[in-house]
């Protein structure tokens, strides 16, 4: 390349191909996506905020339960069922997803706790992780399916999927956590079956 | 779009931001499909980074740089593999199949080639700074490097592609070759 001003020309040539080619969304598709995660941010926050609640309330029954019968015998410690760590999303990011089944679905209450078989991506099919852990989130947790779904794309809500979710590990879902571990949405990873 | 802990908050209306969004949504996928070599990725990157724009509006300051903002939230999707994973499929999945484009002219393939195989950081500063017309010093802002480290960016990233570029047909020597024969 000769100078500058030719690679400053064959730079914008290249650019504007582009423009040229690219078929972007209409701005308001745009704004209903936004408008879409803002709704799942606030839901997400109300969810959290609400087993935060249940939690606390669970933890005191359980303190308050310590000093109720004997306590069990010494035994060895079995190993710790789960080995799981929630993903925190890396600098700039706005969640990091954890691949897993997902199924044993039961409402308990405005809530649903599902099963988490953790899969991990890599060439070829995904394989386990070995991790297993449940979750609880709210019903109104927003699910983005499209096989469970029928085929179409949907925004679907958790607690509309209890269902089809009850039954064993047949469904992958990429599950989207945020910087404070809060589970913001699932998604079906249909991709993988593609 | 400003740091949300340090503007009072201005936010955009709706037809602010769909002036903004359609006056620059087609330049800036152009500046990262020369930054990433691949026009969907950009596409999809840049639509994320509007998408994001108007998930915060109340901190979307048009009066200051925005676009700048946009710019730097795609490239930071484009090196993050899993984000560009996600964002690929959630567009993919709602746009239907892939629109029929041109394939790209044979010397806009050369030039993408020469552009992917030089570091990152190179390519994102040459694009910066000969596309995007900033200075070495808005470069470094905008990347988050001293001045000095860009303009070694820059000179080793120019001279990488000259070298890759070589003997193609764009390298003007392969254009003027045939007249220094003959004369």
């Amino acid at each position: 390349m000769a100078d500058q001003t030719e690679l400053q020309d064959h730079l914008a040539d290249l650019a504007e191909s582009g423009r040229l080619r690219a078929v972007p969304l209409g701005a308001e598709r745009i704004r209903a996506h936004g408008e879409r995660r803002r709704r799942r941010r606030r839901a997400a926050r109300a969810g959290g905020g609400a087993l935060l609640v249940a939690a606390l309330a669970l933890g005191g029954l359980s303190l308050a339960g310590t000093d109720r019968g004997p306590e069990p015998p010494a035994t060895d410690p079995t190993p710790t069922p789960s080995m799981f760590v929630r993903p925190t999303p890396a600098p700039g990011q706005e969640y990091a997803s954890e691949l897993g089944y997902v199924h044993g679905a039961v409402v308990e209450g405005d809530a649903v706790r599902i099963t988490v078989e953790q899969l991990r991506a890599g060439e070829g099919a995904p394989t386990a992780t070995g991790v297993v852990h449940t979750l609880t989130l709210p019903r109104r947790t927003l699910v983005e399916a499209r096989q469970l779904a029928g085929g179409e794309p949907a925004d679907l809500e958790l607690g509309e999927l209890v269902d089809q979710l009850a039954g064993g590990p047949r469904w992958v879902f990429a599950i989207d956590y945020d910087g404070e571990g809060r589970v913001g949405s699932l998604r079906e990873a249909f991709w993988l079956a593609e | 779009m400003r740091a949300p802990d340090k503007s009072p908050v201005q936010g955009v209306d709706q037809n602010a931001f769909d002036a903004f969004y359609t006056a620059s949504v087609g330049r800036l996928i152009g500046q990262l499909y020369a930054m990433t070599g691949d026009l969907a990725e950009a596409q999809d990157v840049v639509q994320e980074a509007f998408i994001r724009a108007w998930e915060r509006r109340t901190d979307l300051d048009l009066d200051g740089a925005p676009e700048a903002w946009v710019r730097t939230v795609a490239w930071r999707l484009a090196v993050s593999r899993w984000r560009r994973v996600r964002s690929a499929l959630a567009f993919a999945r709602r746009q239907g199949p892939p629109a029929a484009v041109p394939p790209p002219e044979p010397h806009h393939v050369l030039l993408v080639q020469a552009l992917r195989q030089i570091p990152e950081a190179h390519r994102r500063a040459v694009v910066l700074h000969h596309l995007c017309d900033l200075t070495v010093e808005q470069v470094a802002t905008e990347t988050d490097c001293p001045v000095g480290t860009v303009k070694s960016q820059l000179s080793r990233g120019r001279a990488a592609l000259a070298r890759l570029l070589a003997d193609t047909e764009l390298d003007p020597r392969a254009t003027e070759r045939p007249e220094a024969r003959h004369g």
